[in-house]
């Protein structure tokens, strides 16, 4: 037989309580102060003990530690209901009863004979749990009556299920069923739904065992909801952690994955006992919460303030070019006030460019003219010219005499044909007519001097083009200046409003107060993002000193309990070796409270062990914790330990009877302490249990 | 019997026409001396004719002409300068240039084709045995022009006789000089002008030219 005994000396136990590290309000804020100083110099230590303070860290860590009142120990369960066949059709009323009581306590009988679910009755009754219990038989089942004590005081839970309708209480004293339902005693919880059952339970076991509950955070799981909430370990969480069943044996001491997140370690240190667990889980809730305000904060003020920042400049700039365009504006010497000078402007304005079009055209007119003449003087010229030669030449070309007809070109120089032609005057080939030598219309020195008189007359007239012309090039130009001059000034007087002010000037004014109100605006949202960012360096502190604290407390509460770790570590190792876990050389509960395992000189998790393995080392685990607390009183955990069902794929013959023997010694050391219901469809573990311990399945095969 | 110029009614002052023609040919021909045809001058083309004509008879053609090649290769022109700006300030004198610009009716669009006008001066020419159309055996298709012995007379007997044509004498001269340059200038396009011949034809040229005369002179 395996000896278990540890004292608290050996634990450490007496030592935690008077540890130089004990974790109080101050050690915490000087020693996050320190440690963020180094990074963080403008974080005093007053402000750490503001955010602390201001987060409620003092009061948890003042906070008394709820006492337990004693170990659970169920001393009778008994389940009334009908059974209802299927080949048959019909019902079969039963009623179950078994007083139990310290120690261990078996049930073995084959599967479906009921023996899990008289076990799941026992936890529905004390924790209003009923996930165990099959829906098909959940229905046969209408009362359940658990007589228990804590540390002494005694209590019977009573629930009634008539349908879908659950109902009943918890009785001081032990009560029969009548007695309960005909008010012997009135209850000290009492529940008329599925919730209230829960949540009276929970308040009433965790009251009576000490239990605090340590809340701990998560994001929802919907995909709508990105909040970070804060959840609650209760007693049901705790009590489920002390059933081992076939479902369970992946996890060392709770499944994650069933939505109790980091509950693991915090059911680990609640059991274990550890003071400030509830102080150490309340800083990190807080840190958690801090860091998810800090991250939203800051996702908001993000990009903001620059964007912001942006605008207004080029709001400002805008701003400074229709100061300048409105000071232009308000230069203008005049300042039209009535619509009719603006009308009077345009008017005249129009005559003038009405007698400026008239000019131009005259002026075309009298260029075109004046091209013209020159074009007619130059005629004349060429004509002068023409007649000069013409003069000079006529007689010498003329002299010239045929020798042939001109259009056939056939010799005329004979005599005969020379006297016809002299007679016929055409060409004695061709036909053609042959005129003598003309004689030229007029004296060419008349025609010259008309020519001259021509072209004088016609530079007179281009003389007088030109004095016109620049008579009307002067005007125009006059008119032009004076059209330019109105134009100006109407379109100046067009940019100011009426009554002084032109729509454009309104306009630009308008735009100007627009813009006056769009960087106000800007502003206050720049002061809104100052103050939010703000906002995000506080959230920053608070996240900074909490997530610090979080980190020194846990530090801190690891330390104090390490040797309470050590002496669990041990036991487990025995335990474990003891039911046949091979090769285990030492279990390690690590800062982060991860238990490991070194196995054949490597370090491995629960998890990595072979799966008939991880069932020994789980029991191992909890009857250590159990134990602990029995031997040296550190803890609360309530001597109550479920095992149920370990199959032939987890546990093999040899180990199976190993495990039991080390029950039953547990049972013999501690028995009056603890109190362990086993259920088991293997016969082989009949070999060391106790006979008085053991209930077997009725002559039908099955337990009620 | 004598045949006058009029016998054709279709120029006014037909006879300076002719006069000019044959001064034409007379400075722009390759002149001959052979032993039966004596002194000659002859034209290798009727076009190579026209062409000359041309130039003689628009001298504002002829100096803008003169003033872009030499604009656009003053190098190559530089031994030719004081002859181009000689040639452009006679242009210049008096607005010689458009003064002095002969229109032939039939050439409006054309001034330097071969026109009808051009033929009948030929013609009249020929029949006076003044000149004579020699077909070319080596340049198929082209005719020579040959200014006979009567022809290079009766040039000689206008430049005595008629102190007008004084002017047609320089123009031709200085044709001749640069008639290889205005050979290769393109006539359908005369980019020398700077605007299209139909405007060019509209406008007095004197203004562009003294314009181009004062950038490269001054």
């Amino acid at each position: 037989m395996s000896d278990y005994s540890t004292d608290s000396h050996h634990l450490g136990g007496g030592d935690v309580h008077t540890h130089p590290l004990l974790l109080t309000f101050e050690r915490l804020v000087q020693e996050t102060a320190h440690q963020l100083a180094p990074d963080y110099p403008h974080i005093s230590i007053d402000t750490v003990r503001d955010v602390l303070a201001d987060a409620g860290i003092d009061e948890y860590l003042r906070q008394a530690i709820p006492v337990s009142q004693g170990r659970l120990i169920v001393q009778r369960v008994q389940v009334i209901g009908e059974k209802r066949r299927t080949e048959s059709g019909g019902t079969k009323r039963f009623e179950y009863q078994r007083d139990l009581g310290t120690g261990l306590w078996a049930w073995v009988g084959p599967n479906g004979s009921g023996k899990s679910t008289l076990l799941n009755c026992i936890v529905w009754a004390l924790t209003g749990a009923d996930s165990g219990i099959s829906k098909r038989v959940r229905g046969w089942i209408s009362d359940v009556v658990v007589w228990f004590s804590v540390g002494g005081e005694k209590f019977t839970s009573r629930v009634n299920r008539s349908g879908e309708s659950i109902t009943g209480g918890v009785f001081p004293g032990h009560l029969s069923l009548d007695e309960a339902d005909l008010g012997f005693a009135l209850p000290v919880v009492s529940f008329k739904s599925r919730d209230e059952m829960r949540d009276a339970l929970d308040v009433f076991f965790m009251r009576q065992l000490g239990i605090s509950s340590l809340r701990w955070t998560a994001h929802g799981s919907q995909k709508d909801d990105p909040d970070l909430h804060a959840h609650s370990t209760t007693w049901r969480t705790y009590a489920h952690a002390i059933q081992i069943e076939d479902d369970s044996y992946d996890d060392l001491i709770i499944d994650p994955q069933k939505g109790y997140g980091r509950q693991d370690r915090k059911i680990l240190e609640m059991m274990l006992g550890v003071d400030h667990a509830r102080a150490v889980a309340e800083i990190q809730v807080q840190a958690d919460f801090a860091r998810e305000a800090y991250g939203r904060a800051r996702a908001r003020v993000s990009g903001k303030q620059s964007g912001i920042a942006e605008q207004v400049l080029l709001l400002e700039q805008e701003r400074a070019d229709l100061e300048k365009a409105i000071t232009l504006m308000q230069s203008e010497p005049t300042v039209i006030e009535d619509d009719r000078d603006l009308t009077a402007m345009r008017e005249q304005r129009a005559a003038i460019l009405t007698e400026q079009n008239r000019l131009a055209e005259e002026i075309n007119a009298l260029r075109a003219q004046r091209a013209q003449l020159e074009r007619d003087v130059l005629d004349a010229e060429r004509e002068k010219i023409a007649l000069n030669e013409q003069n000079e030449v006529k007689y010498l070309v003329n002299s010239l005499a045929v020798v042939r007809c001109p259009h056939c070109e056939a010799s005329v120089d004979t005599p005969e044909r020379l006297a016809r032609e002299r007679d016929a005057h055409v060409c004695f080939v061709c036909d053609q007519p042959l005129q003598a030598t003309r004689i030229l219309g007029g004296d060419v020195k008349v025609v010259l001097h008309e020519r001259d008189e021509e072209i004088s007359a016609l530079r007179k007239s281009i003389k007088r083009s030109d004095e016109d012309l620049a008579a009307l090039e002067e005007k125009f130009s006059a008119h032009q200046v004076e059209a330019a001059r109105l134009g100006k000034a109407l379109e100046s007087s067009v940019q100011q409003a009426r009554k002084g002010f032109t729509v454009s000037y309104t306009n630009l004014l308008l735009r100007k107060g627009q813009i006056e109100g769009q960087i106000e605006q800007l502003r206050r949202s720049q002061a809104e993002v100052e103050d939010e960012q703000k906002e995000v360096e506080t959230a920053q502190l608070w996240h900074l000193i909490l997530q610090t604290a979080a980190g020194i407390a846990d530090e801190s509460v690891y330390s104090m309990y390490q040797n309470v770790y050590n002496a669990l570590s041990q036991l487990v190792v025995q335990l474990a070796t003891d039911f046949g876990l091979p090769d285990l050389e030492r279990v390690i509960i690590d800062e982060k409270r991860y238990v490991r395992l070194v196995q054949g000189g490597i370090t491995i998790g629960h998890n990595d062990l072979a799966r008939s393995e991880r069932v020994k080392f789980k029991v191992a685990f909890h009857l250590a914790l159990m134990l602990i607390q029995v031997r040296a009183g550190l803890g609360k955990h309530p001597g109550f330990l479920i095992i149920d069902t370990p199959g032939t794929a987890e546990v093999d013959e040899a180990d199976l009877v190993a495990m039991t023997r080390d029950l039953v010694n547990i049972y013999d050391e501690f028995g009056d302490q603890v109190q362990i219901l086993l259920a088991t469809a293997r016969e082989e573990a009949l070999h060391y249990l106790p006979p008085a311990v053991v209930q077997r399945t009725n002559g039908e095969g099955t337990f009620f | 019997m004598v045949t006058t110029a009029a016998d054709l009614d279709l120029l006014p002052h037909f006879e300076r026409h002719i006069a000019r023609v044959v001064l034409v040919l007379y400075f722009c021909g390759e002149a001959n001396a052979g032993l039966f045809d004596g002194q000659t001058r002859q034209m290798d083309s009727l076009a190579k004719l026209a062409r000359c004509d041309f130039w003689v008879r628009e001298p504002g053609h002829l100096a803008l002409a003169l003033l872009d090649t030499l604009a656009l290769d003053p190098a190559r022109l530089q031994p030719q300068r004081d002859l181009i700006r000689a040639a452009t300030e006679r242009a210049l004198t008096d607005g010689a240039a458009d003064r002095h610009r002969v229109i032939l009716p039939g050439a409006a669009y054309k001034p330097w084709s071969i026109s009808g006008e051009m033929n009948t001066i030929l013609s009249w020419l020929a029949s006076r045995a003044v000149i004579s159309d020699r077909p070319s055996f080596t340049k198929a298709g082209s005719h020579q022009i040959v200014l006979e012995e009567r022809g290079v007379a009766l040039a000689q007997q206008i430049l005595e006789a008629a102190p007008s044509f004084d002017w047609y004498r320089l123009q031709s001269e200085t044709v001749r000089v640069f008639l290889p340059l205005l050979e290769n200038l393109d006539l359908s396009t005369m980019s020398y002008l700077g605007c299209s011949p139909m405007q060019a034809s509209a406008l007095p040229l004197v203004p562009t030219i003294k314009e181009r005369y004062e950038r490269l002179f001054n």
